[in-house]
This record gives structure tokens, C-alpha cells and sequence, in this order.
């Protein structure tokens, strides 16, 4: 199936005319595709739609929160160091590797959330199950969505290692910084903007995330269920009101996130 | 301790460029400057002395050790590359400190007095961006930042080529002055002739991967080692010739062309007969009225002719003359030689090219 697919203009080469008048009207029914969806989420969340809410919503927001701030401190720890590596090295199977690492992203999350269970089933993943007690526990939400968003971490903060100036690095340890000085001082702080919105954005990817979630770990109240999977079920069993207010909770959040994104790594656009 | 830099056959191949073999030696405390035209090589060489590149083949080799086998911090090398390397992250004052910082040192309050008044610091230290400084103010605070390490070595690419000409001269005299003062080794990489000659204690001249010739600047000019040297530091004046005669008083030659005859006092090594190339910088050729009596010191290689044109360089003029033989000759002088002697185009003059002055090349 082949599909066309809208490609991103520069922003200063103005198409004119017809072209000009087609591309603006796009933006204005994109906009406005996207507001009405936020303002029917808000109608149904004013409205006693289904039955009434049977959640609690402190308690969901502290599992997404935990898990997706939990989920994305191991990304980062795995994920920058492998990043810097990546960055600074070039060797043969570096495509594979990079594929294998992008595969995660790539993937239907439900996809990973199968293979991780298949694997936490089978030595040597079950050893780390019996360690952990991943399936249908906190440490399954948080262990998916690290699957999911470790590769996220890895290459944009390898993106962000490579834009640094080697030669800065270089020029450091000639005026005698230490390694260890050299990646304290000028490496991380060069790199910082472009890690913080990995951070961010692995954040974001992280408390959204359903597909491998719910499939690891499920939807125990107070354990595993997450303002996304919460969604899922509060539809499911009619409360429609419920799931509009989660989703705005949702919605309201990724708006933060990316406009703390804007702030901190001065993104624009 | 010794601290002389050696390259020892060193070729460095980057790419599809291959360096070399070049042999020099950097003494310690002498003023070294690296001069080519762009491509030729400077800042690789530069960057293999302080050991970013690793040769194929030969050494570098600080005090009989290679340079890549001594720790970089260890080396005494200071290096203010062509793009400055100021760190974005830090203050003006943290990245003047920031060498001595790393290795846990305070600045020698003395040092840092004398730096902060020669390059004017001062006003800089408090700025928080470094990338709000001009041009040549972050030159100053990188430089500032190489010595503030009392480097055995200074390494310098291009210090002046992004200032503007108004600055360049100042700053070229500063460098000149903070060595006197300091005393420490400067290997400088310009492309810039006269950059070259103003601070080279010797000059280096790199063409296309070679280092052609090594030598303090009078030998350089009066003496090119080789036609590409010498078409690199003037290319004018540069005529095929064979050698008539020679004897103690050096060489009668006549050139292929035109056959006029004149005679080089200081000539290559050479047999009648053969063949060379005779050449004359345009700032030795004199002119002459065309019908006043000869000084004794200008009574050979005279030759008359007609002034073809003159431009008007910056305080000088370059005039070009045609002698009766067809030889072209271009010579350079201060505008107000040339006002007085009332040089036009068209008009008749001599040139006398200078038998100590004519210099010959294997062709």
C-alpha cells in the first residue's frame, strides 16, 4: 500500500499563488482537526457521560509519573554512555547494531510488549523475572517502557554527542584537562541542550506509552494501571466522562513537557 | 631538559592529502612561522608538531620522545587554533582560567598582570558569553588563555586572518612583543607573506605538502631555494636564461627570451652553458631617469625602456616596464619615489637590475 505523504517545507520558501493558498488552508484544517479534538475531550470531561468514574486518580498519576521518570532514568543511564560511545566511534557492524537499537521505536509497542513477555518466560529472561517480578508488577511498566524508549535515548543523545567539537575536547586535554575533565566540563555541558530534550522526550514517549505496558504488566489499580492504560479501560467499561478527564490530564502534561522543552533547550518550531 | 621539537621524515596522509617527508626541528624559544598557500599543508603539519594527527610514516618527537607517546597535558604546548576554541559554556574569565583550573593551579598573579594589560583583558574578564566578543577580541582571550600556562611552545594557525586590517598590524606587533617577553617557542601558520616576514625569526615555506625551504627571512628573500619558492614570495620577474660565463665575480647569464645579458653576483652553483632560471624581487629593480649619468654603484644590467603601465598599489606603485629588448620588468616602489621622479606611463626610463639582487634557480 502506498500512501502520499505531505513533506515538510522550509519555512522562508513561501510557495506562491494557488500553492501558497493550498498550503495555508492545510494548516488552518490540521489546526483545527487537532483543537476540535481537545475541545471534545473537555465537552465529554464537563459532562456526566457513563457511569461514574471508578478510579483514583491520585494514584494513577503517581504510577505514570514513577514509572515514566523511573523508565527514563535507566534510559538515560544506559542509553548516554552507549550514546557517547556510538558518537565517537566508528567500526564495522555499526549499521546492525544501530538498527537493532532503532528496531524498538520502529516496532508496534504491543510487539515489544509480546517479546518481552515470551522472554521474561524462558531462561535466561526468567532469572530476571524471578529477580524482579516484572509480569503484572510496577517494575513491568517500568521495564516496557524503558524497552520502548531506550533506542529514543540512544540516538538522539548520540546526535547530540556528535555535534560536539571534538576539537574542543581535544584542545582541552592539550591545556591539560583530565579524561575525566574533558567529559565533565566540555563534553556533557556541550551536550547538555540535546540530552535534556532526549530527557523530555523520552519522558513524554514514556507516559503515554500502552501497547508494551499493558501487555508486560497489565492493569492493576494501584499497581500497574497508568493514566494511558486507564484510558483504555475507562472506555471499556463505559465511563466516558473518566477517560476524557484522563486524557486531558494527558493532554495538558505533553503540552507542559513540550513547552519546557522550548524553554530549557531553546527548540523553536 | 630538551625541548626541541624534531619531525624526523614525517608524512602524514589525511584523506587523499599526504604530507611531507618533511625534516625540521623547532628550537627552544625561536619564533617559527609555517607560510603556504591555502591547501598547502600549514595546519595539518601544525597539528601533527602538537600530535593530533598520527604519521605514517617518520616522527615527531619532543626532547627524543614522541610527541603522541607524552601525555597532552604534559607536553608545555599552548594551541590557539584557526577558530579560536573558545568554550561556549563558560565565561570569559572561566576560559581564560580554564587550563590552569584543570590542572587545580591559580594564575601567577604577575603573569596574569602583564597578560591582562598587553592584550587589554580587563574589560573582557566580566563578559558571560564568550561568543559576544568581536573577532579580535576573542583572539586576545585565547591568546591570553595559551600563555597564561607559560607553554614551552606556543602553537599558532592563522592568529591574525580573521581581523581586519586595521587590527592585524597591532596584533602582529603584539605577538612579536609577547615574545620578546615570554620567551617561549611560537610555531605560527599564516598564508599571509608579509606576516611571515615581519615575525619569523626563520620561515618555513610549505607547497603542496613540501616543505620547500627553511631559512631566517633576509636569506628567503634575497634567495629562494627553488621556481616554486620563489614564484610563491613574488611571481614576477622570473625570466629562463642560460649561463654564459662564470667566474669569481659570479655569473654572466643571458636570458632565452629576449637576450638581454646581465650579471648575478651570487649564483647557484652552475657550468656555461647550462641552463637557469634568473629572478629579481620587483623591490630591487631601481629605476633610473633615462638620460642622467649612471652612479657608480648602478652601472651594470641597466637596461632602457618604456613604462607600460602603473598601478597604484597601497603607499606604493608598481611599475611596469618594457626594455628595448622586449623584456618585460616590474618593479615596486613608494608612491612618493615615483612621485618625484614624475613616472607616467609611456615615458622612458632604465631599469637597472642589481647584480647582487639577481638571484638564479635551477630551472
Amino acid at each position: 500500500m502506498s500512501q502520499a505523504r505531505a513533506t515538510p517545507r522550509a519555512p522562508h520558501a513561501a510557495p506562491p499563488g494557488m500553492a501558497g493558498k493550498l498550503a495555508l488552508t492545510t494548516l488552518v484544517v490540521l489546526s483545527l482537526f487537532l483543537l476540535s479534538l481537545i475541545v471534545a475531550l473537555v465537552r465529554l470531561a464537563a459532562s456526566d457521560a457513563g457511569r461514574p468514574a471508578a478510579f483514583s486518580l491520585a494514584s494513577l498519576l503517581l504510577t505514570s509519573l514513577a514509572a515514566a521518570l523511573a523508565a527514563t532514568a535507566l534510559a538515560l543511564a544506559f542509553g548516554v554512555p552507549a550514546a557517547l560511545w556510538l558518537a565517537r566511534h566508528r567500526f564495522p557492524g555499526r549499521t546492525l547494531l544501530t538498527t537493532l537499537l532503532d528496531l524498538p521505536t520502529m516496532l508496534s509497542p504491543v510487539a515489544v510488549g509480546t517479546a518481552l513477555v515470551l522472554f521474561l518466560r524462558d531462561p535466561p529472561g526468567a532469572w530476571l523475572e524471578g529477580a524482579g517480578g516484572f509480569l503484572f508488577g510496577f517494575p513491568g511498566v517500568v521495564l516496557a517502557q524503558f524497552t520502548v524508549i531506550v533506542a529514543l535515548v540512544v540516538r538522539s543523545a548520540e546526535a547530540a554527542f556528535t555535534d560536539v567539537d571534538t576539537r574542543l575536547e581535544r584542545l582541552a586535554e592539550l591545556h591539560g584537562a583530565t579524561r575525566r575533565q574533558v567529559l565533565t566540563r566540555i563534553t556533557l555541558p556541550l551536550a547538555r541542550p540535546g540530552l535534556l530534550a532526549a530527557a523530555v522526550l523520552a519522558f513524554a514517549r514514556a507516559l503515554g506509552e500502552f501497547g508494551a505496558t499493558v501487555t508486560v504488566a497489565g492493569t492493576i489499580p494501584g499497581r500497574t494501571e497508568t493514566l494511558s492504560t486507564g484510558i483504555f479501560l475507562a472506555l471499556e467499561s463505559g465511563e466516558l466522562a473518566g477517560a476524557a478527564r484522563l486524557s486531558l490530564i494527558l493532554v495538558v502534561v505533553a503540552g507542559a513537557m513540550l513547552l519546557l522543552l522550548r524553554k530549557v533547550v531553546g527548540w523553536r518550531r | 631538559m630538551s625541548t626541541v621539537l624534531e619531525l624526523e621524515a614525517l608524512e602524514v596522509r589525511l584523506g587523499g592529502f599526504t604530507l611531507g617527508p618533511i625534516d625540521l626541528a623547532v628550537a627552544q624559544g625561536e619564533y617559527l612561522v609555517l607560510v603556504g598557500p591555502s591547501g598547502a599543508g600549514k595546519s595539518v603539519l601544525l597539528e601533527t608538531m602538537i600530535g593530533w594527527h598520527t604519521p605514517a610514516r617518520g616522527q615527531a618527537r619532543l626532547g627524543g620522545v614522541p610527541v603522541q607517546a607524552i601525555r597532552a597535558g604534559e607536553r608545555g604546548f599552548s594551541y590557539v587554533p584557526q577558530d579560536i576554541g573558545l568554550l561556549p559554556h563558560l565565561s570569559v574569565r572561566e576560559n581564560l582560567l580554564f587550563p590552569l583550573d584543570c590542572r587545580g593551579r591559580d594564575p601567577d598573579p604577575q603573569l596574569l598582570e602583564t597578560l591582562s594589560t598587553t592584550l587589554n583583558l580587563g574589560p573582557l574578564l566580566d563578559r558571560r558569553d564568550p561568543r559576544s566578543l568581536s573577532q579580535g577580541e576573542r583572539q586576545r582571550v585565547a591568546l591570553g588563555r595559551a600563555l597564561l600556562t607559560r607553554p614551552r611552545k606556543l602553537f599558532l594557525d592563522e592568529p591574525c586572518a580573521a581581523l581586519d586590517p586595521h587590527l592585524r598590524r597591532e596584533f602582529q606587533l603584539l605577538l612579536r612583543d609577547l615574545h620578546r617577553q615570554l620567551g617561549q617557542s611560537v610555531v605560527h601558520v599564516t598564508h599571509d607573506r608579509e606576516e611571515a616576514f615581519l615575525l619569523g625569526e626563520r620561515i618555513a615555506v610549505i607547497l603542496d605538502g613540501r616543505l620547500r625551504q627553511v631559512d631566517p627571512p633576509d636569506q628567503l628573500y634575497a634567495r629562494p631555494a627553488d621556481l616554486a619558492v620563489a614564484r610563491f614570495l613574488a611571481p614576477e620577474n622570473l625570466w629562463p636564461a642560460r649561463t654564459v660565463e662564470t667566474s669569481a665575480e659570479g655569473a654572466r647569464l643571458e636570458l632565452r627570451a629576449t637576450g638581454n645579458r646581465l650579471r648575478a653576483e651570487h649564483p647557484v652553483p652552475t657550468t656555461a652553458g647550462a641552463g637557469c632560471v634568473v629572478g629579481i624581487r620587483p623591490e630591487e629593480v631601481m629605476i633610473l631617469h633615462p638620460d642622467r649619468p649612471l652612479r657608480p654603484q648602478v652601472q651594470e644590467n641597466v637596461f632602457s625602456g618604456t613604462i607600460r603601465e602603473i598601478l597604484r598599489l597601497d603607499g606604493r606603485v608598481q611599475v611596469n616596464v618594457v626594455t628595448a629588448e622586449g623584456l618585460d620588468v616590474v618593479s615596486r616602489l613608494p608612491i612618493c619615489a615615483a612621485q618625484d621622479m614624475e613616472l607616467a606611463a609611456g615615458s622612458p626610463v632604465r631599469v637597472c637590475l642589481k647584480a647582487r639582487s639577481v638571484y638564479t634557480l635551477d630551472p
